[in-house]
């Protein structure tokens, strides 16, 4: 009984005096508790014996250091857009919770259109704006940096001197990142795409803390969608592809490649114009 | 001197990510071992190890220093796994075919054959265990933690630890030591 008690008591993981006096005392006890020392190593060793793959630390890495694209779709609500019948004329962030005003007047059409591909835009659906914008009341030198910023791809960047370069006036970097940060219409003029010469994302009208979340978006998005029937490709957002399945669907990263596979631009979205006109514009 | 896991969180908390990755190179064995006893396959057990890494870096700044570093990476890879468990209850993904973790190091085919056979028993008498029990246990073996410390972790008392592994241990005994485990894995 007593032998009993004390093996009881060991298996529980537990050893006071009174055991180890016990142990001390009966040779049984000890080699059973030498035996049971043994499986307990065992055990150990066996249920140990699992390398953790070499994925796991890369996975785990990738993860920290490019975190997961979090929806932007919640930005959708609460943009503020204004229009003439000449295009948009702002855009801008209303505070969490408030709802912005619809549009009304003449303007209303651009404001809806506005509206249902910037949803898509920040849902990862849409690649490229088929909108007009009305900046007749910017100076010249804001209109120029804004016309040379539309350029630029989705899914690329620019710093600010190559955009003050580009327009002619390379010692104007400063002047640039000014009226990039008053543009009026961001996200339909890319603004976010253009970055600072020593990699840092800089300010943002829309706020600092949200231009990298938008590069990242653009990065994990492929831009170009291949129907395979009629070898057409897409800009992600024309409405062509729409009617195509998902699963018959074919995502392009770059332009080049989806050519190099047979395909031929689209020739509503253009994808091969570095920006395609809006539908309601004619050069 | 290897910095200590106290250190090494500190460092994180400060958005170090080298400081990170030796964490996780420290770790992972040990981590990965418990979320593979517990979960029975390496699909998801990995899943569960690396959401538990995550964790570690995003919520280092919450770390409370009266725990040990090794008892809250015990909590948080336990955590993972019961979440993990309990969507799986709804999927159910089968255990992997135990061949899949090798440890190569058993030499000659027969030596293999055997090895793969005790594998087979030991991770079969696993999953015939109570969820908790087989988390308990992998917690205490796998990872290495002391009962009170398991006791911590899953916010239970040591007697019930102490009951957890007695009835595990007692249940794998009886599959598996008596084929032979003893001597065996080293």
């Amino acid at each position: 009984m007593r032998c009993e008690q004390v093996r009881e008591g060991l298996r529980a993981e537990g050893s006071g005096k009174a055991t180890a006096a016990h142990l001390e005392g009966c040779a049984r006890c000890r080699r059973w508790w030498q035996t049971e020392q043994a499986s307990e190593r065992d055990l150990a060793t066996a249920l140990r014996s699992v390398p953790a793959p070499p994925s796991l630390l890369g996975r785990v890495l990738a993860a920290v250091e490019h975190p997961p694209v979090q929806p932007m779709a919640d930005l959708g609500d609460r943009l503020l857009i204004e229009a003439t019948e000449a295009g948009l004329t702002a855009i801008e962030l209303v505070p969490e919770g408030a709802l912005p005003t619809p549009v009304t007047g003449p303007g209303r059409r651009w404001a809806e259109r506005a509206t249902a591909e910037l949803r898509e835009y920040l849902a990862g659906e849409r690649t490229f704006f088929d909108l007009p914008w009305d900046l007749r009341t910017l100076p010249p030198f804001s209109r120029r940096v804004l016309e040379v910023t539309a350029r630029i791809p989705f899914g690329d960047v620019r710093t600010y001197a190559e955009v003050a370069r580009a327009i002619g006036a390379p010692r104007a970097s400063r002047a640039v990142g000014n009226a990039l940060g008053a543009n009026p219409v961001p996200l339909v003029i890319p603004c976010h795409r253009v970055i600072r010469g020593d990699g840092g994302t800089g300010g943002y009208g829309l706020g600092s803390a949200l231009k990298p979340r938008l590069l990242t978006l653009e990065a994990s998005v492929s831009p170009f969608v291949g129907c395979p029937s009629t070898t057409a490709v897409c800009r992600l957002g024309c409405d062509y592809p729409r009617s195509i399945p998902e699963g018959e669907r074919i995502h392009f990263a770059r332009l080049a490649d989806a050519r190099a596979a047979g395909f031929r631009p689209c020739s509503i979205c253009r994808p091969h114009a570095a920006r395609p006109l809006p539908y309601g514009l004619r050069a | 001197m290897e910095a200590s896991d106290e250190a090494l969180v500190a460092r994180i908390q400060a958005g170090d990510v080298a400081a990170f990755e030796g964490f996780v190179r420290r770790h992972q064995d040990r981590i990965f071992s418990v979320a593979y006893r517990m979960l029975g396959n390496a699909a998801d057990a990995e899943e569960a190890a690396s959401t538990a890494f995550l964790k570690v870096y995003r919520n280092a700044a919450s770390y409370d220093s009266r725990w040990k570093v090794t008892t809250w990476l015990g909590r948080l890879v336990a955590n993972c796994c019961v979440d993990h468990h309990r969507r799986r209850l709804r999927q159910a993904r089968r255990p992997d075919p135990p061949a899949g973790v090798s440890d190569g190091r058993a030499e000659s085919p027969e030596e293999n054959y055997a090895a793969d056979e005790r594998r087979r028993l030991l991770e079969e008498s696993l999953l015939t265990l109570a969820a908790e029990t087989r988390l308990v246990l992998s917690l205490r073996y796998a990872q290495g933690l002391s009962v009170a410390d398991v006791a911590r972790v899953r916010g239970m008392g040591e007697e019930a630890i102490k009951g957890h592994l007695k009835r595990g241990k007692a249940a794998l005994r009886k599959r598996l030591l008596r084929v032979g485990l003893k001597g065996s894995e080293r």
